[in-house]
């Protein structure tokens, strides 16, 4: 084909661009203009400089890909897309080879193919319009340079994401957008809690790549492949490896196992639960910030991956329908805590989570190309959303609460009529961007079949479309609290706000403008235009298929679709009804009647705490054990010390023997001496008995040059020896020999008694028994 | 190009003796001749590379005798493994020497001469092939560094220095009765006397002397390392140690202790490290989360990057015994990624201590506003250390939570990786709270206020490991390339040798191992005794080990040592016949 290339050496270049100028920015510029003078120096870190090159690597990028995927779809086009088996276009780069070592084999390859290329188009696309909005709204920031050479850093990381080829550069370009992301909610890092939400945020993610990781482990253990074309031909590895017992508690099959650690990690990048919390916190970043990472990109590389890895999650129905329930379950749970807060970052936030609770819905029914749909209009208009609250903010002097707002159309006609566009495409009103994408997501949720588990399309299109109605009120009260009413904040401040300027709200219109067209690359069936959208990605893009009630099923789906679209318009009207004209005396008395389940939404269902109370905190009274308990005393005391005081007191007690006093030495030796005398004074009782067989038993005393004697008794009957005399001769009559024998009659246990006399007439006496013949003796 | 390894091993001593001919107050002269010096054996340790590592045998060896009386030879070699051990000591000294500039302030005369005898017994102790050599060198190292930290170290460096120097000497003594029982058993089993480490490793011992050797060898190198829970001369001692010997102590000294069990105690005595391989990993996995808790709870920023090296030797030492090459090789590697990461943590806390004569966390706050390089070259450490992809703190883990991942020997070898890889996620939590704690918020301590940011010289010892982070997390292929063929011989030797061990009750003689020599070095072989018969008549070991079950068509498949096999195991041999009347003696069997 002559549209798939093995060097294609503009892939490099795009994923490369954005990282010169993070280089340029962050410190070679400054170095060069050390080296030349301080005028030079102070030229090439001037603003104009500072962003030209930012602007530059990320447009250049962007235009680069735009025009590769252009002749990619110029060939795709004339070879033929029609038919089932329309092969992908790709292209792909081999950079160099990464790791190399004992069955690993991870090149830094790159691959564009259509769903990258769509990824890659939105992430550049809209990183560009957002680097030109922060020349303006980081127009007064001390740390000008920094910033951009963060973003560009991101840009850099989100392009590796998104164009990898295998799933270790996958997941470099997976920890390098959270570090980014680190760094930027951080950005203005003298407040502390800025700073806090920063690690919060990392940290969090880390635990979503801890299951990310574990999860690529099964794959490359099993398949022994981490590029993706290696995984989907090696699929059967997997499928085929049997259940997987955790703990003996539950049984899972690999498969599923695998989809679900993935998906951890997936919650972490995307803010889905249980790992949602750190993106409100996350709007501690500077605007652009939370429109570009927090909003339109890196929080949807989750669903890039999911969507990715879509042979592999499809061969897992159960780990599909965890994935669409949870996807749900974050939508309507995100939009309910949306309800109740007053900054207007922390709304958007949590309609960001909600939204992307939607896509991971789509992935989960098996609605993929719908989902990446649902992320590419998402991503211009929420963009465009924060990009206006950032404009809102800049306007109203960095006050982000819209109980203080109203009014602001007449101050800010430009922002106003944008934003009016977002949270139109937003609520899904009828042939808007996000009507076509959110539309057909919920469609396809009902009508998709899920024979695992068949209840599951119900519950999830009823979720979702209890969500649009909530997203429609929530957005619309944000809306009409900002920007209609009087104005509510402080009278001094009314004049001063201002519309902001024009590189702040061009790139405002660009966004509203996509997001109102946007949608017509990828209509329904229904509509005039062909879904260029699902052409494109279908080659690349397995889907669950519609039930076959439901195939071509017009009725149902237009009827459906009213029912969502009357929806969006009740949520917007209330919302209208509600706030148009300031927060109406009813929404006081609503909340008011259940104080306790406002004060639980407001504090966002108190998950934080509840992560604080029973994961963070145990963790650190934990942490505190080891260290006192474990570390400080077990260890280091008792063990370490411990045998060091024992070895220094026994030398101690030893040299107190030497402390030079004569008695002492005196007494002691009186003491060893009486135990010498003890010793030799007492006469020694043991003795060896030898068989000798022919029912002759040797007796052997050990202390053979002892001076002792003996007498024997060999038949414990006290009286002189019958019988044998040669051998008998020494009973009961004492003698030095130190051996004797004697033969028994016969065999039988015999009593001995043995008497030990010192030439002092110290005496013992020792009663044995003895033995004789049985079966323990040879004859 | 013969005598590198011998000139790299005495330059520095070299050096240091012409440094006690300086006046003792030409600071500036000492300096720079050390600087020169040491710049210059780095380019000849770069010699090094030429050498042939593909096959992962040794190169450039020499022998010579030394005492020949006892068998004590001059014998030293390079292979994949030490060639970057070797290669990060001599790129570290420069750097050292560059740090001690403003730390030492009294008897820099002595405290160089001290840094460069350390090189020497350092550098001699990865290149020795002779276990005497290698057991001088080992004591040897403790001499310099006990003078560095106790005489230029802090306010309690008696304590620590008596804590290290008793700690380490426990382990050696044992180390040295275990080599010498070794060399009597190959004397019994040859009638000569050596300690050439390519001799000896042809002993293979039964399984139950093989326990008591490698107990006495792996106390030695546990400590070094430190092992859990034999860790706690560490903080001490770096707590106390000037700037340059916490560098060299975390990047060198520590890695002698998985150096030494990659090197000596697991080739020799395979069966022992096996069986005792998953408890001794166990103790990694708990060193990984223990260290990573305990340094969450330091306020002492260089006693938190000491406990940080417990946890991240943790994930050495388990990668080792998970005996997959890629996890070996990636323990390798994590060696040399954790000398780098960490003795530049160690560096930049000199560089605050030096500013402020404070390392307590709680004295800082929002440094970054004064001194952003520094803050940001601090960050980019830290990154390394928590092992982000694109550092080389990431290629080790990954390698090694990889390797342990489907290792064949470990058991519950998959629970064990998911409990090691928690250690990233608590990496990520104390490295980025110390972050937090003295980099952001508002600048409280007036103290602060006025400090320096990194200087020229600063710069330039920092910038090296800055490159060699993001190099090796790059293009770690090149390091690795030349890791694996030694460490996969490593790996095939000892499985060979673990399941010939269990076949015998008695000390019996390998093949002469000259497969780890280049075929033209290869020394004369020295043949068992004729008379000592340690198989059953007419077989030899090679005959046997090849009939046993373990091996099926001349490899060895699914060998799992742990499992009930080694416990109890009562080797498959026929049963030599007692003493015959008339004083019949059992057949001759050639042991090979």
């Amino acid at each position: 084909m002559n549209y798939t290339a093995d060097t294609f050496w503009p892939l490099a270049i795009i994923l490369a661009l954005p990282l010169v100028g993070a280089i340029l920015n962050g410190f070679l510029l400054d170095w060069i203009g050390m080296v030349l003078g301080e005028r030079a120096r102070k030229a090439l870190t001037s603003r104009p400089v500072v962003h030209g090159v930012a602007i530059a690597a990320v447009g250049v990028s962007f235009l680069i890909a735009a025009l590769s995927i252009f002749g990619a779809l110029m060939a795709f086009a004339k070879t033929g897309h029609h038919g089932e088996h329309a092969e992908a276009p790709f292209f792909v780069m081999t950079m160099w080879k990464w790791i190399q070592v004992g069955g690993v084999d991870l090149d830094a390859k790159l691959l564009l193919d259509p769903l990258s290329s769509v990824m890659i188009l939105v992430v550049t696309g809209v990183s560009s319009i957002i680097h030109i909005y922060s020349t303006g709204y980081m127009a007064h920031d001390p740390a000008y340079r920094r910033f951009f050479t963060y973003l560009n850093l991101f840009v850099f990381f989100m392009n590796c994401l998104v164009l990898g080829d295998n799933l270790a550069v996958m997941f470099v370009g997976w920890e390098g957008v959270g570090l980014c992301s680190y760094l930027l909610i951080g950005f203005w890092y003298d407040d502390r809690a800025k700073a806090l939400a920063g690690k919060k945020a990392f940290i969090t993610n880390r635990v979503g790549d801890f299951g990310f990781i574990l999860g690529m482990f099964l794959i490359g253990t099993l398949t022994g492949h981490l590029d993706f074309a290696g995984i989907k031909e090696n699929l059967g590895a997997l499928t085929g490896a049997g259940e997987i017992s955790i703990l003996g508690i539950v049984s899972i099959s690999t498969i599923t196992l695998t989809c679900l650690l993935l998906f951890l990690g997936a919650t972490g990048k995307s803010a889905q639960i249980p790992l949602f919390v750190w993106l409100p916190d996350a709007m501690a970043g500077p605007t652009p910030v939370s429109a570009l990472i927090h909003a339109a990109t890196m929080v949807t590389a989750g669903v890039y991956m999911v969507a990715r890895l879509n042979f592999l999650f499809l061969a897992s129905p159960p780990a599909m329908t965890v994935v669409a329930i949870v996807g749900a379950v974050t939508a309507i749970t995100a939009a309910l805590i949306g309800f109740a807060q007053n900054d207007i970052k922390k709304v958007l936030a949590y309609s960001t989570v909600s939204q992307l609770g939607y896509m991971f819905l789509a992935v989960g029914v098996g609605a993929y190309t719908v989902a990446i749909f649902h992320l590419m209009t998402h991503a211009f208009f929420k963009a465009c959303l924060f990009l206006g609250s950032g404009s809102v903010i800049h306007g109203m002097h960095a006050r982000q609460d819209i109980r203080e707002m109203g009014g602001l159309r007449k101050k800010m006609p430009h922002t106003h009529w944008t934003f009016a566009v977002s949270v139109a495409a937003i609520s899904g009103l009828p042939l808007l961007s996000g009507f076509f994408s959110k539309d057909e997501i919920l469609w396809r949720a009902f009508a998709n079949g899920n024979d695992y588990a068949p209840w599951a399309p119900n519950l999830v299109y009823t979720v979702g479309l209890i969500t649009a109605a909530m997203t429609a009120f929530y957005m619309g009260r944000v809306y009409f609290m900002t920007f209609w009413g009087k104005f509510r904040g402080p009278a001094e401040l009314w004049d001063k706000v201002h519309e902001s300027p024009y590189s702040m709200t061009v790139p405002l219109m660009v966004l509203a403008g996509l997001a109102v067209v946007g949608g017509y690359i990828g209509t329904p069936a229904w509509f005039p235009l062909p879904n260029w959208f699902e052409h494109w990605l279908h080659p690349v893009l397995s889907e669950v298929h519609v039930r076959e009630a439901m195939h071509h099923n017009l009725t149902m789906e237009f009827g459906l679709m009213g029912a969502s679209i009357a929806l969006a318009f009740c949520g917007l009207f209330l919302g209208y009804y509600l706030y148009g004209n300031g927060p109406h005396p009813l929404v006081g008395k609503v909340t008011g009647a259940v104080p306790w389940l406002y004060k639980w939404v407001a504090g966002k269902l108190w998950v934080d705490e509840l992560y604080g109370l029973f994961i963070y905190r145990p963790l650190g009274w934990f942490a505190a054990l080891c260290h006192r308990v474990g570390d400080r005393f077990l260890i280091d005391k008792i063990m370490v010390e411990g045998s060091g005081w024992l070895a220094s007191s026994g030398g101690w007690m030893a040299s107190k023997l030497h402390g030079g006093r004569v008695q002492r030495y005196v007494g002691a030796m009186a003491l060893g001496m009486a135990v010498i005398l003890y010793f030799v004074a007492t006469p020694r009782t043991e003795v060896e008995i030898e068989h000798q067989g022919n029912n002759t038993v040797r007796f052997v005393a050990p202390y053979k040059d002892a001076p002792y004697s003996y007498s024997w008794d060999f038949d414990g009957d006290s009286l002189e020896a019958k019988g044998d005399e040669r051998w008998a001769r020494y009973e009961q009559v004492w003698t030095t020999s130190s051996s004797v024998q004697h033969r028994y009659p016969g065999p039988g246990t015999y009593q001995v008694v043995m008497r030990v006399r010192t030439p002092w007439k110290f005496e013992r006496k020792r009663v044995i028994e003895v033995q004789v013949g049985g079966p323990g003796e040879e004859d | 190009m013969a005598y590198i390894l011998t000139l790299l091993i005495f330059c520095p001593l070299a050096v240091g003796l012409t440094l006690l001919f300086f006046p003792a107050k030409a600071k500036r002269a000492m300096y720079g001749f050390s600087l020169v010096t040491s710049v210059a054996m780095f380019f000849l340790s770069l010699g090094l590379l030429t050498g042939d590592y593909s096959q992962g045998t040794f190169q450039f060896v020499t022998m010579r005798n030394w005492v020949p009386a006892f068998g004590i030879t001059y014998s030293v070699g390079v292979d994949g493994i030490t060639l970057w051990l070797v290669l990060l000591t001599t790129l570290l000294l420069p750097i050292v020497v560059l740090s001690s500039y403003s730390y030492i302030k009294d008897r820099i005369r002595e405290y160089l001469f001290a840094l460069f005898l350390l090189q020497t017994s350092m550098i001699g102790a990865f290149l020795a092939l002779d276990l005497f050599l290698f057991f001088v060198f080992w004591e040897l190292m403790l001499i310099p560094m006990y003078l560095i930290i106790g005489m230029w170290g802090g306010e309690r460096r008696i304590h620590a220095t008596v804590k290290f120097f008793i700690f380490t000497m426990v382990g050696s003594a044992l180390m040295f009765v275990a080599i010498l029982f070794l060399v009597a058993q190959f004397k019994e089993l040859t009638g000569v006397t050596t300690f050439s480490y390519l001799e000896l490793r042809r002993v293979i011992l039964p399984p139950a002397m093989q326990w008591w050797l490698f107990l006495a060898f792996a106390l030695s190198f546990a400590i070094k390392v430190p092992f859990w829970p034999l860790h706690t001369w560490l903080p001490d001692a770096h707590t106390e140690a000037p700037t340059g010997g916490s560098v060299i102590l975390a990047a060198v000294l520590l890695k002698m202790g998985t150096y030494g069990f990659l090197r000596f105690a697991m080739p020799l005595f395979p069966q022992a490290s096996h069986e005792l391989g998953p408890t001794l990993a166990i103790l990694a996995i708990i060193g990984i989360i223990f260290g990573s808790l305990v340094a969450w709870m330091q306020k002492d920023v260089k006693r938190l990057v000491a406990y940080s090296s417990v946890a991240h030797l943790g994930f050495c030492m388990l990668g080792l015994f998970a005996l997959e090459n890629r996890a070996m090789a990636g323990s390798v590697f994590q060696m040399l990624s954790h000398g780098i990461s960490t003795g530049m943590l160690f560096l930049l806390v000199g560089v605050i201590y030096e500013r402020r004569h404070t390392r307590l966390i709680s004295e800082f706050g929002g440094l970054a506003k004064v001194m952003p390089a520094y803050a940001a070259v601090f960050v980019i450490v830290t990154l390394s250390s928590i092992g982000l992809p694109t550092t080389n703190g990431f290629i080790g883990e990954f390698l090694i939570l990889w390797g342990t991942f489907k290792s064949q020997v470990l058991p519950h070898a998959r629970w064990m990786a998911t409990l090691a890889a928690t250690g990233v996620i608590l990496g990520a939590v104390y490295m980025l709270s110390v972050v937090l704690r003295m980099f952001f918020g508002s600048l409280k301590n007036p103290r602060n206020r006025d400090l320096k940011d990194l200087s020229a010289r600063e710069w330039l010892y920092l910038l090296p490991g800055i490159i060699l982070i993001f190099a090796m997390g790059l293009f770690p292929t090149p390091f690795l390339k030349k890791i694996e063929p030694s460490v996969e011989l490593m790996r095939m030797d000892y499985l060979r040798k673990g399941a010939a061990s269990l076949t015998i009750d008695q000390p019996v003689l390998s093949k002469p191992v000259t497969w780890l020599l280049p075929p033209d070095r290869r020394p004369l072989p020295i043949a068992a005794k004729p008379r000592q018969i340690k198989a059953g008549p007419g077989q030899s070991i090679t005959k046997l080990t090849a009939n046993h079950p373990l091996r099926k068509g001349g490899k060895i498949k699914g060998y799992r040592p742990g499992s009930p096999l080694p416990t109890g195991h009562k080797p498959n041999l026929p049963k030599v016949p007692p003493v015959m009347p008339g004083g019949g003696k059992p057949a001759k069997g050639g042991v090979q």
